[in-house]
């Protein structure tokens, strides 16, 4: 960099103080991160410099622990500014605050970032993170539609970006001893899943079925983003956006990652698919929420033959042997495998805990032995520096959303459905074919 | 199978349990039941017109059901027919355009290409044609995004762009990060 152009840190300051002062801002000193290592990736005694987007609830937590590993935050995105304030009060140090995450990706101090937004624009935002060199973490569900996942794959490969999905699951010790009875053979060969789940949430509030204004806060456009447009209402942000088919598609797809990426670790079965779906369900009677309340669907497989069942709400299951203390004896959510030699049952996906019996089982030194991770976040952390595949890379991420996106879809047709799992298109239905892409609102597009 | 007459009853009851019956029982009522079920959804009453809309998606998906083509296009035209009326709400509009987009054809691609020009639902337009497959549509965006509104030419490009994915090239941008 010739002398005339050089940026020193007291003329940065001094020009940036002086904008800054005029808006009532102050900027933080912004180093690019190619300065400290390799161009594209921190050096191996560099920290990462990450970038948060989405900060309000699961967001908000992935700010804390990020900010508690010691890793510098240089900018936070949230279309709540109430959300990014918070958030910027947690970190301090006066990171970067933006409702546009596009002015996030371009920051060249930024290696990765983290992003918790509302599941309609996790896609989108992966890719374009990708592009920009960013390495990404990102939340549960994977995307929305079977074309994202196409493109969230191909975004992380050909730009070669360590791309962790925050389907924790699989960095859970009890949810790997649980894949690993199953994998060696310890209930047999499976020929049922049975996944069940808690009913997703009904009204009952009568304020949240009016439009109204958005909040000042927020910025309504900004957040609808790529989905078709509706007007504000107080029972979608925050939380609650779940309960919309297009936008949250209900716990199946939002919690259901969770255990059915366990199942899908279990039965091995990331480089596998479905060939068939049936979804049933009842939604309720009023309010803005369309996702069923109740629902059952049936996946089956083929080649080896199995089928995994998810039903809200299911038979709860009591956990024998698993707690020795106070606390829950009953597994609310969570899959039991039945073999043709036994059973076993993992109780939820995320905080995961398993029966006794495989918590004491011990593969053969020539069995199936699983990744003991560090944990999803430190793992992903670890990868960005070593460049392997982390335990959750986009590829399982898009293979265990098929489930839950296909579900919905054969439950908004009302009809069984055939798939193929290799070109992960429906057969024979041209109505369902057209729902494996959604138009984006412009300027948005993948 | 109850009929029309039986399902519009149920979807104007105060028995919240006849709502749900009305969205369950609607599927095979056909397109003459589009237009009185649009007319609901514009109801000030905001549960039944969910009611409304949701007895209609489930007509849509119903006729859309392989091996049902003479019933889908019919629907399809229906459809379309009551988008394009000024009159009616945005969000009906924008929900029977939605629609159009998962069971329209050759034969309402013209009528959403004259939907490109009003400016209130030529969004929802362009993202039904984006959807619908086939030559006749991507011709309708093409021409449009040469020649239609000037403000609108970038809408259009879009959808071109996304017309133009494959599974090797979705999600990878050009090095300007633009379609």
């Amino acid at each position: 960099m010739s002398q005339n152009r050089k940026l020193t840190r007291r003329r940065f300051l001094q020009s940036s103080a002086v904008a800054g002062a005029a808006a009532g801002i102050s900027f933080p000193t912004i180093i690019p991160s190619n300065v400290l290592a390799q161009q594209g990736r921190p050096g191996a005694n560099d920290r990462i410099v990450v970038g948060m987007i989405g900060v309000g609830g699961r967001g908000g937590g992935h700010v804390q622990d990020i900010h508690a590993r010691g890793l510098p935050i240089a900018a936070i995105c949230d279309v709540d500014s109430n959300h990014a304030l918070n958030a910027a009060r947690h970190v301090g140090r006066n990171p970067f605050l933006t409702k546009d995450y596009r002015q996030l990706l371009e920051r060249r101090d930024i290696d990765a970032v983290v992003i918790s937004t509302p599941d309609h624009w996790h896609a989108i935002m992966m890719i374009d993170a990708c592009q920009a060199g960013k390495d990404v973490y990102t939340e549960k569900p994977t995307c929305r539609t079977l074309q994202e996942c196409q493109g969230m794959i191909n975004a992380a490969e050909y730009y070669k970006r360590v791309v962790q999905v925050g389907s924790q699951g699989r960095s859970e010790g009890a949810a790997r001893q649980c894949a690993e009875y199953v994998r060696n053979g310890q209930v047999g060969k499976v020929n049922y899943v049975d996944v069940w789940h808690p009913v997703n949430f009904n009204i009952v509030n009568q304020n949240m079925q009016q439009d109204s204004p958005p909040p000042a806060s927020l910025d309504w456009e900004q957040w609808l983003g790529p989905a078709r447009w509706r007007p504000y209402n107080k029972g979608i942000h925050p939380f609650n956006f779940r309960w919309l088919m297009d936008i949250g598609g209900g716990f199946i797809r939002d919690r259901g990652n969770h255990v059915l990426s366990c199942v899908f670790w279990a039965m091995d079965a990331d480089k596998t698919g479905p060939v068939s779906v049936e979804a049933t369900g009842r939604r309720a009677e009023r309010g803005i929420w369309d996702t069923p309340v109740t629902m059952e669907v049936k996946w089956e497989f083929k080649n080896p033959d199995w089928t995994v069942t998810w039903q809200q709400p299911g038979r709860t299951r009591p956990l024998p042997g698993v707690f020795e203390g106070p606390g829950p004896k009953i597994c609310d959510w969570g899959a039991e495998f039945q073999g043709d030699r036994g059973s076993v049952i993992l109780w939820h996906g995320d905080s995961a805990d398993v029966e006794l019996k495989a918590k004491q089982y011990t593969p053969p030194a020539n069995g199936v032995h699983l990744f003991r991770s560090p944990g999803h976040m430190q793992n992903w952390l670890d990868c960005i520096k070593t460049r392997e595949e982390p335990i959750m890379p986009i590829r399982s991420g898009a293979a265990v959303i098929v489930l839950p996106i296909i579900a919905n879809i054969s439950f908004l047709l009302g009809r069984k459905l055939q798939f193929d799992p290799t070109t992960r298109t429906f057969v024979g239905d041209e109505e369902a074919n057209r729902m494996l892409a959604d138009p984006y609102r412009y300027p948005w597009h993948v | 199978m109850a009929n029309l007459k039986q399902v519009l009853k149920e979807i104007q009851s105060q028995d919240a349990g006849d709502w749900y019956k009305a969205t369950q029982e609607a599927g095979p009522l056909g397109p003459e039941a589009v237009k009185p079920l649009a007319d609901l959804m514009k109801l000030d009453d905001r549960t039944k017109g969910r009611a409304a809309k949701l007895s209609l998606q489930a007509v849509v998906h119903t006729a859309a059901t392989p091996g049902n083509e003479e019933q889908k296009k019919a629907v399809a035209i229906e459809l379309l027919k009551f988008a394009s009326i000024t009159s009616y709400p945005r969000s009906v509009r924008s929900d029977l355009l939605y629609w159009v987009g998962m069971v329209g054809g050759p034969q309402q691609v013209p009528g959403l290409a004259r939907l490109l020009n009003d400016r209130i639902i030529r969004e929802d337009a362009r993202m039904a044609l984006e959807r619908i497959p086939g030559d006749e549509s991507l011709q309708a965006l093409q021409k449009a995004a040469a020649s239609g509104p000037t403000d609108f030419r970038k809408n259009l490009a879009q959808s071109l762009h996304n017309r133009a994915l494959t599974q090797e090239t979705v999600g990878i941008k050009s090095p300007a990060g633009t379609a």
